[in-house]
């Protein structure tokens, strides 16, 4: 038998899900289904709810509040029965209930859906934090530990339900930026403890090797970490390997691109859903929300594939394993700063002195630290052509230590942009070098560290 | 785009506040003041634009009746002046609230207002704005525990005492 829906007159797709309450009240007062003195008296409870709600903010105690805090309760008590209509099955229903609902009886309700998300996301936080990821990004690491209870920390569901405070910077695969407050945090959370919940069932190392393939410094990065390990997954899948340990390899990929190349956009995104159906049963999770959010996932993954396999650049899409490679490492050590009477006098003395021969015999006798040697080239002491004659006299070790403090992406961080002359004639002066000095630097400045 | 949602009907306060003001004659005409329905017309008009000026937004009847109750017993208003004055307490409270970054309530700064313009102002709005709310205003954003004390007080009356004296 078929189920027969009921035509909705508002599209649900079509309203705006930060001012939700709002834009029904406007599709229905232009579709003709709420009435002038409909809309009229909405607008008048509206108005006494705000005033009910600001005399609570102030105690009693004022009568006046500034507009950007009345806009915000008013935001914040819109939004709150906004979260109240959207639980509903169907928008009509919604429009009918703000038709006959007071809607000071709509905002409390709106307000305890928000208490009780509150608490759910409070519960699903505790959840991620006891059993996250283990590995070293910075930002999957810093957003769990610290920008997601920060949230909670601050958010006013009374008078600020809307804002979403809180230092949230790592990335979902999905991220529905378009909610807002507990809205949005309770699909973030609800999402990245699904996306743990996929990459736990890999080992700590084979994600880090994958994370690795990806970019050696992906602790840097704000990047999707399921994202890169389900894709390789899926990759598995495709080329017939075991999913065990992520890895696709060449000849993996080889397979993939000879299996797909062809295929037109529809039928690769049925293989991908089949892979992904077969994936999920071998990892066993079959959540429906999951797998709901996976399909969303195969949407923008069949496009990147389609392109990678036309450039030929399929290794963007599934990455190779790449292991963590231990240097050998060099200890530089440091001698002793100087104190910042002596470093004043000594960086005059060197300023005074007429030929660069005198000021690198200075610097080379008296300057024992890197601190202090990088105080003295950005302390005005060498000029122009001087700097290439004191790079002159370094050796290979105090170069490479000093090429490490240089920034990392030249092409990013222009390094004429830095305001730091030191950097662009150490950069012009190792760009002269021979190959094998230079390589000789770069080599070194690979394993060194200063002790 | 959903801005226009706050249409703020304030035909529908001022009314109100009009016929608050009106009422309020009842109790000041003891002290021998009166205000007309054009005054007090005038007066809804003056907060609607002080408040306006000072990005504020009002609910209820507002505080004008307030001043009007805290100021009537002052032995420096009369009828001639009375009007006038209360136009210039309308607008320097709303400035205040925002000078003091909403730290005082409604009841303590009218309160606070009346005891300076009748003690250390002698009547005087000018000293009232410029010199004791000013420093009202300075203490509450500093978080200075008394802030209603303030510090030059006893300086200006002990002039102002020699003054007399000679």
């Amino acid at each position: 038998m078929n189920n027969l829906q009921k035509q909705q007159l508002i599209i649900r797709e079509n309203l705006d899900e930060e001012h939700y309450f709002q834009s029904i009240i406007d599709t229905a007062h232009g579709l003709g289904l709420l009435s002038d003195s409909e809309l009229e008296n909405i607008q008048m409870q509206g108005i006494k709810l705000l005033a009910r709600q600001t005399e609570r903010y102030t105690g009693g105690d004022s009568s006046s509040v500034r507009v950007e805090t009345a806009q915000c309760i008013l935001q914040s008590v819109l939004y709150s029965i906004g979260v109240y209509l959207k639980s509903l099955p169907e928008t009509d229903m919604g429009l009918e209930q703000i038709k006959q609902t007071p809607l000071a009886e709509l905002f409390q309700r709106g307000r305890k859906l928000i208490e009780k998300k509150v608490n759910i996301s409070k519960h699903i936080l505790h959840l991620i934090q006891s059993d996250h990821i283990s590995n070293d990004n910075i930002a999957y690491n810093d957003t769990i530990e610290n920008g997601l209870p920060g949230f909670f920390s601050t958010y006013d569901a009374d008078y600020a339900a809307h804002e979403t405070a809180g230092s949230i910077d790592y990335p979902l695969n999905i991220d529905k930026m378009k909610l807002v407050g507990i809205e949005y945090i309770y699909d973030y959370l609800q999402t990245l403890y699904w996306e743990n919940k996929f990459c736990k069932k890999f080992s700590v190392h084979d994600i880090d090797c994958v994370l690795r393939g990806y970019d050696e410094q992906y602790q840097d990065l704000l990047v999707n970490i399921f994202r890169i390990v389900f894709t390789n997954a899926l990759g598995c899948i495709l080329s017939n390997r075991s999913i065990v340990h992520l890895n696709v390899g060449q000849t993996g990929r080889q397979y993939i691109k000879k299996q797909l190349k062809d295929l037109p956009a529809d039928e690769l995104h049925e293989v991908l859903s089949k892979a992904s159906i077969k994936l999920c049963r071998e990892i066993d999770i079959t959540n429906a929300f999951f797998m709901e959010y996976i399909s969303l996932t195969l949407e923008d993954l069949c496009e990147r594939l389609k392109t990678a396999m036309d450039n030929d650049h399929l290794e963007t899409v599934f990455v190779s394993h790449r292991e963590k490679v231990c240097k050998p490492v060099i200890h530089f050590m440091d001698g002793d700063k100087m104190d910042d009477e002596a470093f004043r006098r000594l960086a005059t003395e060197i300023g005074e002195c007429r030929f660069v021969s005198d000021k690198i015999s200075i610097i080379m006798k008296e300057i024992h630290s890197i601190s202090d040697l990088v105080d003295i080239l950005e302390g005005d002491c060498l000029f122009g052509n001087e700097f290439s004659e004191f790079f002159d006299a370094l050796g290979d070790n105090e170069l490479a230590m000093l090429s490490n403090l240089l920034p990392k992406n030249k092409v990013d961080s222009n390094l004429a942009e830095s305001g730091k002359e030191w950097y662009v004639k150490l950069d012009e002066y190792l760009e002269g070098l021979d190959l094998n000095r230079k390589n000789s630097i770069s080599n070194i400045a690979d394993k060194i560290e200063l002790c | 785009m959903y801005s226009n949602f706050m249409l703020i009907t304030t035909n529908i306060q001022n009314k109100l506040a009009v016929s608050d003001i009106i009422k309020c004659n009842e109790y000041t005409a003891r002290f021998g003041l009166v205000l007309s329905q054009n005054e007090a017309q005038a007066l809804v008009e003056t907060r609607t634009e002080a408040l306006n000026r000072n990005g504020r937004i009002e609910f209820g009847g507002g505080i004008i009746d307030k001043l009007i109750k805290e100021f009537c017993d002052s032995p420096f208003l009369n009828q001639s002046n009375y009007a006038e004055t209360l136009h210039d307490l309308i607008e320097t409270f709303y400035y205040f609230k925002n000078e003091s970054l909403d730290g005082i309530s409604d009841d303590e700064l009218i309160s606070l207002m009346k005891k300076y313009f009748d003690q250390n102002c002698r009547g005087s709005i000018e000293l009232l704005q410029n010199r004791e709310l000013e420093a009202l205003a300075r203490n509450i954003r500093y978080n200075v525990r008394d802030y209603e004390e303030i510090d030059d007080k006893d300086e200006y009356l002990d002039e102002e005492d020699e003054g007399e004296d000679e």
